[in-house]
């Protein structure tokens, strides 16, 4: 009984000290605020800096044909919305399910030689070629994925690792005699595919900000957090990680499109670990397990690259890569914009209590 | 003649459908040691079940089976009539069952009150609460645990008591009909006993059936009508807390100490 009571006073102790807290963890007006959570699509609100973020990249890109018809800096912006693209994708399965995806040169390869094929044996429009090519690549990675995501950890990895590899050594052996998908080249128009990057690198942005804030997003991170509480949560798991491997070889297919329309020409290095580690990098620079931070990476990675290229041989591209990351990574394991966030977080809790 | 047999059976049904679960039979092998030997009980609907019994007795590899964390390799598991011996983890909480682990499971890193908005979004969490936002689900559920003050928190901030009253509050959200705790008062301080007692004795008025591991016999007496006692695999006693506690091959399982005086 006392012991109780001992329970009690502490507790309106701490009600007592905290008055600003509890106002505003209060459940009536935390009840409001949520109220609009329903189904799998929760509330999204809009008033956070990542939208702004979204919104400033979207205005960049949509102001500088205006500004400059220089096609250098134009095609910088075109591989950085790229990048973006396959940066984002990569995190939306293994920034936040924690399934690590070595292999998202996979998806693009696939989404690639899709819209390669499109081009060359019909007369679809672009626009048609990027859509299906996100759409085969969902298509193969279901093939793919199905069976990988039952592995975990190390194993997972490993899979992702070979099958883009295979893969190309299996194109690599049907291309012998020149190409037996008779994919060669693809004309294609430097503006469209500056616009047509854009609009995917928008469209991706949007959609991905939206699901990772949605209960999907949730779901999504409570995977990567702690997989069996998730299922012991009565979440079917293995539904969720099939999902977000679909989204991310969506977008990352689109991007496989986008490259070969920009490129006019779908080759087995598409599925190179050269395309793979990239996104990679880029996420974890930026942060993963966000939207932001994938596309804060693509600009700060691809865009410093592309500037140093001028100046410095491109042979150290990569050691300048290596050594961006290793700084931010040891400074700030949660990458450059979960640094910012959970700086922001923290002091937002230190003006409320 | 014919009039007894029928009320025989009907009185068999009657208990059927009172029984909400269980075990025939049931054996689990991991490699040459049989964690669970032939064990079979059941569990009527709305009772409050004590699991007893040494450390390595097989508790919680039971838990695991009903829960789908593990098959058995014979025997079968009966959950309101349904055989779930070979279902998965999500299928068996979305029919109703819900567990704790001994060990807290934490999504660590996001928020208290995600961590109960996530087994509130289950199907079962919906049906079973006719529907209702899965939002208005957690903070029922965090109410009830009184975790609302921390609702902001990160799991990774709460404290061992706290964590152990989210572990609960996550069960409790999937909206179970039978709730398997797994020693639910470990590691708690003497100030968080009873407030933990209150909270588990209010949850068979929402209609939830207990089946609870605990080494505390002084609150698992409190909280429980029956006990069933494990050793090495088997079931070697099962009635009222009072009989258990002076039952021989168990004091003898637990070295010989009188269980009233195990603190």
């Amino acid at each position: 009984m006392e012991e109780e009571e001992k329970g009690k006073a502490k507790k309106e102790e701490e009600k007592a000290t905290a008055p600003g807290q509890n106002r505003t963890f209060g459940t009536e007006e935390r009840s409001a605020d949520v109220g609009a959570r329903f189904g799998l699509l929760g509330k999204v609100s809009f008033r956070t800096a990542r939208f702004y973020l979204i919104g400033v990249c979207v205005i960049m890109f949509a102001l500088a044909p205006v500004i400059t018809r220089n096609s250098y800096y134009l095609g910088t912006l075109s591989t950085i919305a790229l990048y973006g693209v396959l940066a984002m994708s990569w995190d939306i399965l293994s920034g936040y399910t924690g399934y690590l995806n070595f292999g998202i040169a996979f998806s693009f390869g696939v989404g690639g030689y899709a819209a390669a094929l499109v081009g060359v044996h019909t007369a679809l429009p672009p626009s048609m070629g990027i859509f299906l090519g996100g759409l085969a690549s969902v298509l193969f990675g279901f093939i793919v994925g199905a069976p990988s995501l039952r592995l975990r950890g190390h194993f997972f990895i490993l899979v992702t690792l070979l099958v883009p590899l295979a893969t190309a050594a299996l194109l690599q052996v049907l291309l012998v005699d020149g190409s037996i998908f008779g994919v060669n080249q693809i004309v294609t128009n430097q503006a469209y595919t500056y616009e047509a990057s854009v609009a995917v690198f928008a469209l991706t942005g949007v959609v991905l900000y939206v699901v990772s804030n949605s209960n999907i997003g949730l779901i999504f991170r409570a995977i990567r957090e702690n997989e069996i509480a998730a299922e012991a949560s009565g979440i079917h798991t293995g539904s969720y990680k099939i999902l977000a491997f679909s989204i991310s070889g969506f977008f990352a297919g689109m991007a496989g499109a986008l490259y070969v329309y920009a490129n006019g020409v779908a080759s087995p290095t598409m599925f190179g670990i050269l395309l793979s580690a990239p996104p990679v990098f880029m996420a974890a620079l930026g942060g993963m397990g966000t939207i932001a931070g994938p596309i804060l990476g693509a600009f700060l990675l691809e865009g410093s690259l592309d500037f140093f290229r001028i100046n410095i041989i491109s042979d150290a591209r990569l050691l300048i890569a290596a050594v961006l990351l290793f700084v931010v990574l040891l400074f700030f394991p949660e990458g450059i914009w979960g640094a910012v966030s959970s700086w922001g977080q923290r002091r937002r809790r230190h003006k409320k209590s | 003649m014919k009039e007894q047999q029928q009320r025989e059976e009907e009185e068999e049904e009657e208990i059927q459908k009172n029984v909400l679960v269980e075990l025939k039979d049931v054996t689990k092998r991991f490699g040459g040691l049989a964690a669970v030997n032939a064990v079979s009980f059941s569990i009527a609907r709305g009772e409050r079940v004590g699991l007893i019994g040494p450390n390595g007795a097989g508790k919680t590899t039971l838990f695991n089976l009903i829960t789908g964390f593990a098959r058995p390799d014979s025997g079968a598991i009966f959950f309101e009539g349904r055989n779930i011996t070979k279902m998965s983890t999500s299928d068996v909480v979305n029919l109703g069952i819900a567990r704790t682990f001994q060990i807290v499971r934490p999504f660590t890193r996001i928020s208290v009150y995600e961590n109960v908005l996530i087994p509130s979004l289950s199907p079962n969490a919906r049906r079973a609460s006719g529907g209702k936002a899965p939002d208005e689900i957690a903070m029922g559920a965090l109410r009830l645990t009184d975790l609302i003050d921390k609702m902001k928190f990160k799991a990774s901030e709460l404290t061992h008591g706290e964590l152990k009253r989210l572990e609960l509050a996550r069960a409790i959200a999937t909206k179970p009909r039978l709730l398997l705790l797994d020693e639910p008062f470990g590691g708690l301080g003497s100030n968080e006993i009873g407030p933990a007692t209150d909270l588990i004795q209010s949850l068979p008025s929402l209609g939830i059936t207990l089946l609870m591991i605990e080494h505390r016999m002084k609150e698992l007496m409190k909280n429980v009508g029956r006990i069933i006692a494990m050793d090495q695999g088997s079931l070697i006693a099962s009635g009222t807390p009072e009989q258990v506690v002076r039952n021989e091959r168990l004091i003898e399982a637990y070295l010989g100490k009188r269980l009233d005086r195990v603190e």
